[in-house]
């Protein structure tokens, strides 16, 4: 097993409970002042740079484009959006001359104001985008543009902040071997691709009003990210909670629910909390060990109830049940994965935890050979070999529990020569996230616009 | 814990009772012989020159007749299970190494030392030897780097020292909490309860509360220690093993007690209000199977 991980460093995104401001002044009058005539040749500016940077850049590229892009902030985004509006309804209909915000923080629709000139730049802009281009080809390939600055975290260490920034709501806080390594908010990128394929309208349909939840890319795309974002241990809730607002009937959406709330309930996360302190008035939306697994086993079954025989969402639940005491359950799920595969990896996950559960409920001999057949799938790996030790030892026959480490605990100590699958359990689920990734850069990159 | 004949020992028949002086005293070379390794201290000082007619020990609540060796005829195994997870690296691994080589400095020729590391990955560098270059170089060479798998490191190292002969003392230090492991705390908690090794647990203040280090050092009569700063290392290392010499072993054939499973221990000094630090008990097979051993 030859995987390139970063090994430690976790990402979680955090709410920083500071205001967005600028110049000191509360969220309100800032969204008042981002409205104003005389701020909005600011923001037009930013829209162009923002076109053409979506046009030129190159998909999976660390190009000029994600360089220009990357420092932008929750300011920029929600600037760019309402511009961006802007133009999409004069794509539509250049003839408008009324202009909106909308925006789930406020409780009507707000109108923008731009003078003559600026709407009359607006104009000429929108119809040089009709020429190459249609609203949604615009929106997703604005959303790949952030989703390759997003994919690229995490950023290098030097550019991490030792203090949130002052700036940020959606915190990405890394973490290393239980130790807080600092503050991006990158996670804006992250949002700035939802918010941008919240706007996407199905081709085939008149309404003027969005309907992502309709279009199979945007659906690619929620699964996709989503993969990658967990294979990179990168974990934002919110990111799975709008993909599963939109299809919540996804299986493979809800496993991925279920694989998060798993690592949530993790020593891994749990131990985070223990160990390292944070600024005040970042938190983070994560339960006890307990409500985490609750939510685990919740999403797995909705996984498994929408049809799709996932092996692993089965290993996983009954891992899940393991964790929580229901030895029996759990057994019985691991049994029905392990029939229902013939996926050497995901073999070696239920018989190793099949293992576990029985040895939980005292078959010591059926927990042995769970073991055993585990350790014939990858004969180097420590995790069944430990085991057996431990069962050996139990018995009262100290050579066996010896005899049984001995082997994988000696030279190379080459950890792809030693490696455990157990070892990447909690990342595995997004295993074929990075050859998945290439395809939906080539398919949001190749949208054609509607003539 | 199982009885085992000591032959690196120098033994003497049992024809009487124990003699006066620690360092000429008997003990019982029947291969149901147990041995408890014990601390004795008052007010925090080490007591020394108690003598067996000093202890008292209950097995199962029922009175021993004591045997005692002097800790200094005893050669000593010291396993060395140390942290090298990615948090490891820079100035802390270089307090880790110079505290380890400390240690390896205070050896004497009939001692041994091993080396087992965890990340991730449980790896045994050196076993029990009297090459004491060969433990030296092991910790020169290491490099931290993944996660940490503490508990799958320690039931390792106690099973590495389950088979030897000789006084046993597992000094793990680790700066974070387990995130890798497969084996849970309960199971090599149960291996402690197996294994005659004492173990020392020293982890660093602030990386949050391990409850599996101070029941792995409670099960084996040991002790847990947290320092602030990984440059009171050294210091640290080099104070366990002088403590660890001037333990008592305490050696008793159990009578009057049922032969097989767990066997409470208490262990306890006779007319004096001192602390006495030993392993709660230990797990006895049967005569047939000790036969076997």
């Amino acid at each position: 097993m030859r995987t390139s991980i970063a090994w430690s460093v976790v990402t979680l995104v955090a709410i920083h409970s500071v205001q967005i401001v600028a110049s000191n002044m509360p969220e309100g009058q800032l969204a008042k002042l981002q409205l104003q005539k005389s701020y909005r040749d600011v923001t037009i500016d930013r829209l162009e740079k923002w076109l053409d940077a979506v046009e030129r850049h190159k998909p999976g590229e660390a190009d000029a484009s994600v360089g220009e892009i990357k420092p932008w902030g929750p300011q920029e985004v929600d600037e760019l959006l309402i511009d961006l509006n802007t133009l999409l309804v004069l794509m539509r209909n250049e003839r408008a001359t009324m202009f909106f915000h909308v925006s789930n923080s406020l409780r009507r629709p707000i109108p923008v104001l731009y003078t003559g000139p600026q709407v009359d730049r607006l104009r000429i802009r929108a119809q040089n985008e009709k020429i190459r281009n249609d609203e949604n080809r615009i929106l997703k390939r604005g959303a790949l543009l952030h989703t390759d600055i997003a994919a690229q975290l995490p950023f290098a260490a030097r550019s991490l902040r030792g203090e949130p920034p002052a700036r940020s709501q959606r915190l990405m806080v890394y973490f290393d071997d239980g130790r807080r390594l600092g503050f991006e908010n990158a996670a804006e990128h992250w949002r700035a691709a939802r918010l941008l394929l919240d706007q996407v309208r199905p081709k085939d349909s008149r309404n003027d009003k969005p309907a992502p939840a309709r279009d199979e890319i945007v659906q690619s795309w929620y699964r996709v990210t989503i993969a990658y974002q967990q294979r990179i241990q990168q974990y934002e809730l919110g990111h799975l909670e709008r993909a599963l607002e939109l299809f919540p009937d996804d299986a493979e959406l809800n496993f991925f629910n279920g694989c998060m709330h798993e690592t949530f309930a993790s020593r891994r996360i749990q131990s985070v909390f223990h160990a390292v302190s944070l600024p005040k008035g970042v938190t983070f939306n994560i339960g006890s060990e307990r409500s985490e697994l609750r939510l685990a086993e919740a999403s797995f079954r909705r996984a498994l109830e929408r049809g799709t025989d996932l092996a692993e969402a089965r290993i996983r639940l009954g891992h899940v049940l393991g964790l929580v005491g229901r030895h029996s359950d759990a057994a019985n799920e691991l049994r029905r994965a392990i029939s229902s595969t013939d996926d050497q990896l995901l073999l070696y996950y239920g018989q190793l935890l099949l293992g576990g559960e029985l040895d939980a409920l005292g078959n010591r001999d059926r927990a042995r050979d769970a073991y055993e057949r585990a350790a014939a799938l990858f004969p180097r790996a420590q995790s069944p070999k430990l085991a057996l030790s431990q069962i050996a030892n139990r018995a009262g026959d100290r050579r066996a529990a010896l005899d049984a480490i001995r082997l994988v605990l000696g030279p190379p100590v080459d950890e792809f020569d030693r490696a455990d699958p157990w070892w990447t359990y909690h990342i595995e689920q997004g295993r074929s996230a990075g050859e998945q990734l290439a395809k939906l850069r080539a398919a949001m990159f190749l949208v054609e616009a509607r003539r | 814990m199982k009885a085992r004949l000591a032959s690196a020992l120098a033994l003497l028949p049992l024809v009487g009772p124990p003699s006066a002086h620690a360092q000429t005293a008997t003990f019982s070379t029947k291969l149901e012989a147990v041995r408890v390794d014990a601390l004795v201290t008052d007010k925090g000082q080490v007591v020394r020159g108690l003598q067996p007619s000093d202890f008292e020990v209950l097995d199962n609540r029922i009175a021993q007749q004591v045997d005692l060796v002097s800790f200094d005829e005893i050669p000593l195994n010291i396993i060395l299970a140390l942290d090298m997870s990615q948090s490891v690296s820079g100035e802390r691994l270089t307090h880790l190494q110079n505290a380890s080589q400390a240690l390896l400095d205070g050896l004497k020729s009939e001692d041994r030392a091993a080396m087992l590391t965890f990340s991730h990955m449980v790896v045994l560098r050196e076993e029990l030897t009297h090459e004491i270059p060969r433990v030296r170089a092991a910790i020169d060479e290491v490099e931290p780097l993944g996660d940490t798998a503490l508990i799958d490191g320690v039931h390792a190292a106690m099973v590495l020292e389950s088979l030897e002969v000789g006084r046993s003392l597992l000094i793990v230090f680790s700066d974070g909490i387990d995130t890798s492991s497969w084996l849970s705390p309960e199971k090599v908690l149960e291996t402690a309860k197996r294994s005659d090794v004492v173990v020392y647990a020293v982890s660093v203040r602030g990386t949050g509360k391990d409850e599996f280090l101070r029941d792995l050092a409670d099960q084996t009569g040991g002790a847990t220690v947290e320092i602030e700063s990984t440059k009171d290392l050294s210091a640290t290392f080099v104070h366990i093993l002088e403590e660890f010499r001037h333990r008592y072993l305490v050696s008793f054939t159990p009578r009057g007690v049922n032969d097989e499973g767990w066997h409470r221990l208490e262990v306890r000094v006779k007319n004096r209000r001192v602390t006495v630090k030993a392993r709660p008990g230990y797990f006895a097979a049967s005569r047939a199977a000790a036969g076997q051993q």
